[in-house]
This record gives C-alpha cells, structure tokens and sequence, in this order.
C-alpha cells in the first residue's frame, strides 16, 4: 500500500464525514482530515515531480491545517457560549 | 526497517480517519484528528530529516505519557465515586498505546540515522563502533524517561 492510496482513504474518509455530519467541529475536523489526504498526496507526488515548490506547499498544507484547527475550536466556543449550540441547522435557523 | 515504519504509520492514519468518521463525540473525534495528523506530520518530516522526526518523537514520548500519567492520577483522586478500577484501565491502556506508538515509530529510524552516522564517521575517520554506541545508549536513555511514571508506580505498588 502506498502513500497514494492512503492518501485516496484519507481523502474519501474526510469527505464522506463532512457531507453527513451535523456539527461544525465535526464537519471541520473531517475537512481537515481529507486536507491531510492532500497534503500526504502533493509529498508523494512530488517524489515522482521534484518540483522546489512541491514539499513547501504540502509542509504549508500541514501548517494551514493545525491552524485551521485552532482557529474552529476558538470559534466554535464562542458560538456556544453565544447560540447555546454547535449544530449548523440550528444556526440557519436562528433569528435575531 | 522503513516499510515497518510506513505500516505503523498507515495504521495510525487510517485507525484515527476511521474514528474520526464514525465517533459521535467532539472529544474523542479530536484524538482522531490528533492520530492523523501525528502520522502524516511523521511520514512527511521522515521525508525531509530523519534526524528532527527522532527528537519530535522522543520530545513527545517524554511529555505526553507523563502528561497521560499525571492527568490520570488527578481525576482517579478528584473523582472517587467513579469505578476506580475502569478509570486505572483506560489510563494504563492509553498510556501503554501512546508508549508503544512512539517506541515502534522511532525503531524503525535506526537504519537511517545509522546510515547518516556512518557516513559521517567515514568522511571524519572517527572510531564509527564506539560513536554508534554511544548515540544508542543516550537516546534510549532518553526514550526511557517516557516511561519512567510507569516504572515507579510499579515499584510504589509492589
């Protein structure tokens, strides 16, 4: 098994779990995973490339993640504390 | 030895992508997300230098079992009404996962640390037997202080 094909999993694993969850760390943390598939997939395809760029650009990948991460989870208590909630439908639904 | 360490790796990646599909809570979905990009963090850092992914790991061995260990302890003391032997069990297992996850992914690193030391050595003419010894023993002295919370609470038992 290679990289590449953990990388498909990743990716499908990340993509199937934002389409059906409901709540926004839930769907955040599903992206992320699928953009870890990404990231995994641009490294092992630029063994093949060798472009300069390529390793950076997954590295950064990587980096945009964690942050992503940190940034949801900052947010995601904050809407609590405001909404009493963290589902997405109920947002949509808010008034006010 | 690197294949070895792709399979830890793969394991690690697609037990935590699976609990992150299917787990319902956000806590435990984090662990999940944490499981993942741990090991696609060491699959692309082992790329670039093996060298920093060793300190990285033996960094995180030494302060997250602790972390595991001593956060185990204050909530089996501050939670006494809890079924004292489940709580022990599920801190014991956690920490013996995170141990062993560190341990095999950083085995699997000797070869091409070796390789680097070797290589280094010959350009320098140094005694390359004695150097390579000397950088086992220290960092397997280093990757035991992860496990030290483990050895004393045996020996404070018994």
């Amino acid at each position: 098994m290679s990289l590449g094909w953990i990388a498909i999993a990743l990716m499908t694993m990340g993509v199937l779990g934002a389409l059906f969850r409901r709540q926004m760390i839930m769907v955040s943390l599903n992206i992320d995973v699928a953009l870890l598939g990404v990231a995994l997939a641009i490294l092992h395809g630029n063994q093949q490339w060798q472009h300069p760029w390529g390793d950076a650009i997954a590295f950064g990948l990587l980096a945009l993640v964690l942050i992503h991460q940190l940034v949801m989870f900052i947010l995601a208590q904050f809407l609590f504390e405001k909404l009493k909630t963290t589902q997405l439908g109920a947002w949509r639904n808010l008034r006010g | 030895m690197e294949t070895f360490f792709l399979i830890i790796q793969t394991c690690f990646a697609i037990g935590g992508g699976g609990v992150v599909l299917f787990v319902r809570e956000p806590q435990r979905a984090v662990f999940g997300f944490l499981m993942v990009f741990l090991s696609v963090a060491s699959v692309m850092i082992a790329q670039q230098s093996p060298w920093i992914l060793c300190l990285i790991l033996i960094l995180g061995f030494g302060v997250i079992t602790p972390w595991i260990y001593i956060k185990g302890v204050q909530r089996f003391n501050k939670e006494p009404t809890q079924p004292l032997d489940t709580h022990l069990g599920i801190s014991r297992i956690l920490l013996l996962l995170v141990s062993a996850y560190f341990l095999l992914s950083i085995l699997p690193l000797w070869p091409s640390l070796l390789s680097d030391i070797q290589k280094s050595t010959a350009a320098n003419n140094h005694p390359s037997l004695s150097l390579w010894a000397v950088y086992l023993g220290a960092i397997f002295l280093v990757s035991v202080t992860g496990l030290l919370p483990f050895i004393i609470r045996q020996r404070s038992r018994s």
